[in-house]
């Protein structure tokens, strides 16, 4: 008989939709219903695939283990390294991070979140300008100007659009999409663009020209030049114009800001526009990263609630330090000072350089992840858990830094263990191993 | 297939999911208040359509009345009006 | 000048943090104390002797004691932290903040220094003869305070963020600079660029002065030109009085006047590109890339610009 299961949160991107319904036939998915294309592919594909359950190299090939033996021996490896990397933490619930926090304090090592290579600079930007921020409720139902730049939430975030943002209709803004002004910055015709009122398709990598050409005319400079970021000065000026007719405004912005020439300094020109729009016209502005794992912001929180930083944590001297350039994951990777590596909920397969992965493949690394990933290959020690929020329990933070919990589903395979287990499993053995060692 | 002037296709090859027709359709946001404010329908007897399996399904074809505010708001034509001529 | 030698015995993978190089600590102790003084590596720490053979006379006051790196130390972090008067030489490479938060003395790097170099020093001189990477004179992430004083000379070429969040102070580069040099200035610093700036230089700059002896790219509109819009001969910048003429222009017009002007000079000579029309030449190699050509639509009028200078 299919179980319908109601108010199901989505663990897939950042929008955290918490009003899906999960069919369930015998402890299997067989539907779901209002998740978009990618919310319904990983709650269907997350029974198939699966890793097998924990592995030990031996010899260069991976054997299964019992669960003890694959513990003492993360636990040895982490307690032998003498600059142990905490890395991933995107795809877990922020109650594994808390641990995460405390393992990387017992192992002195550095944590860091995939945030190093997405939203860090968003975050470092902030740091330094401060930021409006609001949350997607406010958006819903004050938004009357929604700026898309250098994102694409038709397919990254595709409820984005029609749950959060620009649809549904709000308390002030009662017709929903006829009540809203969509203007998207992206230099490709994007299916978010062909949904805008506004494309301003600009130059690659001249985000940062355009958005100072912005704050000069707030300023009251005149633009000096007939074409900015390959966009003629009369239609900025037009722009500004018809931005400066609305009442309250958001920015999300995405890779297309932050990871490009500049990074955090174009989030920093943002803000300090959004600060200006404020200022000068009134138009109440924020702004929101467009997080793209489904806990992203949840790492940063928690990260940051541990021990003070959001990312990029050192606790080599035992107290926390912080200091992107230094001691993000991606640098020490690259000056190949990591011995000893613990990869969960992220796959730095598909998105760290050549030079980064082949120090790893050098290195003992552990991982913690459900499916079989590119990253089991290099990998001396692997765990494969239950899923958070389909086969566990466990806390998310959605895009807006608003805590969800996520719901159960179906029962986790046999020899799953979710991944707050494991890691207090380890920690355990660790403390257990420093304090023979003192 | 109603007999109307207007029916709803949809190509469920071309559909992300998004929702964006769903929420935009005048009719579901009548008829049932959590489409009005965003979320999936509740009531599945009173909408139009639904996103089932990750993509669009039309479930009460009689509700339309053919506006079209939801082939507007799909980017990748993915939802569509058919013209009936003959009846 | 006494003299402690101190040569590195292996390079390690993991670096060192060295805070513990400095007059300041070294002053009063005999080398015995100095061999077992501690270093930190990764999660362990190290006694100095067992990284560097240590040699030379002791001395009691830090100010005639000169620290020689005799040898690479790609991997020893932190050297010179904090240091308030003596001499430290690096015969080699060195790794990032050396010289950091320092109030006065001198270092010398002969060979290249990683990131960080001179980060939020108030005093003293750092003199690199190699090249330096990002953030030379700049902050740590998350403070508001750059460098306040002292003096940072690079022979070669310079990374990105020189003089980020400076307040004062001078930055000379001899070679080329990346982006966003002198990006957030706030108070009276100096840099100046021997050779060419790629782009977003003074971006947000409240107040300070760019110098760019050779050609400034132009990826950021806010460069106010035709602003200020004057030609401007030998100006004295830093207690040098620099040969040449320079491009008067006003770094970030988005920033309010009250918060002062940040202005940057650019070279007269090199920078046609920057005039109406005007194209920028076939990259020599050397040269600063040149990816996009948003150059030709700026409106300033050259005679205009040399008619106001010349009045001046």
């Amino acid at each position: 008989m299919i179980e319908e299961k109601e108010n199901i949160v989505c663990p897939f991107c950042g929008c955290l939709c918490d009003d899906g319904v999960v069919k369930v036939e015998d402890n299997k998915i067989v539907g779901t219903r209002n998740l978009c294309r990618i919310g319904h592919k990983k709650f269907e594909s997350a029974q198939h695939g699966r890793a097998e359950s924990p592995r030990i190299r031996k010899n260069g090939e991976l054997v299964p283990v019992t669960l003890e033996e694959a513990f003492d021996k993360a636990a040895e490896i982490l307690v032998n390294a003498e600059r142990p990397l905490f890395y991933g933490w995107s795809a877990t619930c922020a109650e594994a991070t808390q641990v995460g926090c405390e393992l990387t304090e017992a192992c002195r090592g550095i944590i860091d979140c995939t945030a190093t290579i997405c939203h860090a600079p968003s975050i470092e930007a902030i740091q330094d300008q401060g930021a409006p921020l609001s949350t997607l409720g406010e958006v819903m139902n004050r938004a009357d100007l929604i700026l898309y730049w250098g994102c694409n939430p038709m397919h990254a975030h595709p409820r984005h659009m029609s749950r959060y943002s620009v649809y549904p209709r709000g308390f002030f803004r009662k017709r929903g999409r006829k009540s809203r002004t969509i203007m998207v910055f992206d230099p490709r015709r994007t299916d978010t663009a062909k949904l805008a009122d506004l494309h301003v398709q600009i130059s690659p990598a001249s985000d940062h020209m355009l958005v100072h050409t912005f704050r000069e005319i707030l300023n009251s400079y005149d633009v000096t030049h007939e074409t900015v970021a390959g966009i003629p000065a009369d239609a900025i000026r037009e722009t500004m114009e018809a931005m400066a007719q609305h009442q309250w405004c958001i920015l999300f912005f995405g890779m297309g800001l932050t990871q490009q020439m500049g990074k955090d300094r174009n989030i920093d020109v943002a803000i300090q526009l959004m600060h200006e729009l404020n200022k000068y016209i009134g138009i109440r502005t924020t702004l929101m990263p467009m997080r793209g794992h489904f806990n992203v912001a949840g790492a940063n929180i928690t990260i940051c609630s541990e021990t003070g930083y959001p990312f990029a944590v050192d606790f080599s001297r035992g107290y926390p330090r912080y200091l992107p350039g230094e001691t993000s994951a991606m640098d020490v990777l690259y000056r190949g000072e990591v011995d000893a590596m613990l990869n969960i909920g992220a796959n730095p397969g598909t998105s760290f350089s050549n030079r980064a992965l082949s120090h790893m493949a050098k290195i003992p690394l552990i991982n913690i992840e459900p499916h079989n990933q590119q990253l089991l290959q290099i990998s001396d020690v692997v765990f494969s858990p239950a899923m958070v929020g389909i086969e566990c329990e466990g806390t998310a933070y959605r895009m807006d830094n608003v805590p969800i919990k996520l719901r159960k589903v179906v029962e986790p395979p046999e020899n799953r263990l979710p991944d707050v287990v494991i890691l207090t499993e380890i920690l355990k053995r660790v403390k257990e191993l420093k304090g023979k060692g003192a | 297939m109603d007999n109307k002037l207007y029916n709803l296709v949809t190509k469920e090859e071309k559909c992300y999911g998004c929702g964006n027709c769903v929420v935009a359709c005048p009719v579901n946001a009548y008829n049932d208040p959590a489409v009005a404010g965003g979320k999936g329908p509740e009531q599945l007897d009173k909408v139009i359509m639904c996103v089932e399996n990750g993509v669009i399904k039309i479930l009460n074809m009689g509700l339309c009345k053919g506006c079209g505010t939801c082939i507007e708001e799909c980017p990748d034509g993915a939802i569509g009006l058919e013209v009936n001529y003959t009846t | 000048m006494n003299e402690i030698v101190l040569k590195p015995k292996d390079h390690t993978r993991i670096s060192l943090e060295a805070e513990v190089i400095t007059p300041d600590s070294f002053a009063g102790k005999s080398l015995d104390e100095i061999e077992n003084m501690m270093l930190y590596q990764g999660n362990r720490s190290v006694r100095l002797k067992e990284r560097f053979d240590v040699s030379g006379s002791p001395c009691d006051t830090a100010a005639d004691l000169r620290i020689i790196i005799d040898g690479d130390a790609p991997r020893t972090k932190r050297v010179g932290e904090k240091m308030s008067c003596g001499e430290i030489v690096v015969r080699g490479n060195i790794d990032m903040h050396v010289g950091a938060e320092m109030t006065g003395g001198k270092i010398t790097v002969e060979g290249n220094a990683d990131n960080f170099v001179g980060r939020e020093m108030v005093g003293g001189l750092i003199h690199i003869k190699g090249n330096a990477l990002d953030y030379v004179g700049g902050t740590a992430r998350g403070k508001m305070e750059g460098m306040r004083g002292g003096e940072i000379i690079v022979d070669g070429d310079a990374g990105d963020h020189v003089g980020n969040f400076m307040y004062g102070g001078v930055i000379k580069i001899r070679g080329n600079v990346g982006q966003s040099a002198g990006q957030h200035m706030r108070g009276k610093g100096t840099i100046i660029i021997g050779g060419n700036s790629w782009s977003r230089v003074g971006c947000e700059a409240a107040d300070g002065t760019i110098l760019v002896k050779g050609k400034v790219h132009l990826s950021t509109a806010s460069l106010g030109y035709g602003c200020i819009g004057q030609v401007v001969k030998d100006p004295e910048l830093g207690g040098d009085v620099i040969e040449g003429e320079f491009y008067e222009l006003r770094a970030d017009m988005g920033y309010e006047p009250k918060c002062g002007i940040a202005k940057v000079y650019a070279s007269v000579g090199l920078n046609e590109h920057i005039l109406p029309g005007g194209r920028t030449s076939v990259p020599r190699k050397g040269d600063m890339p040149v990816n996009r050509d948003m150059l030709p639509y700026l409106k300033i009028y050259h005679e205009e610009m040399i008619v106001k200078g010349g009045k001046k």
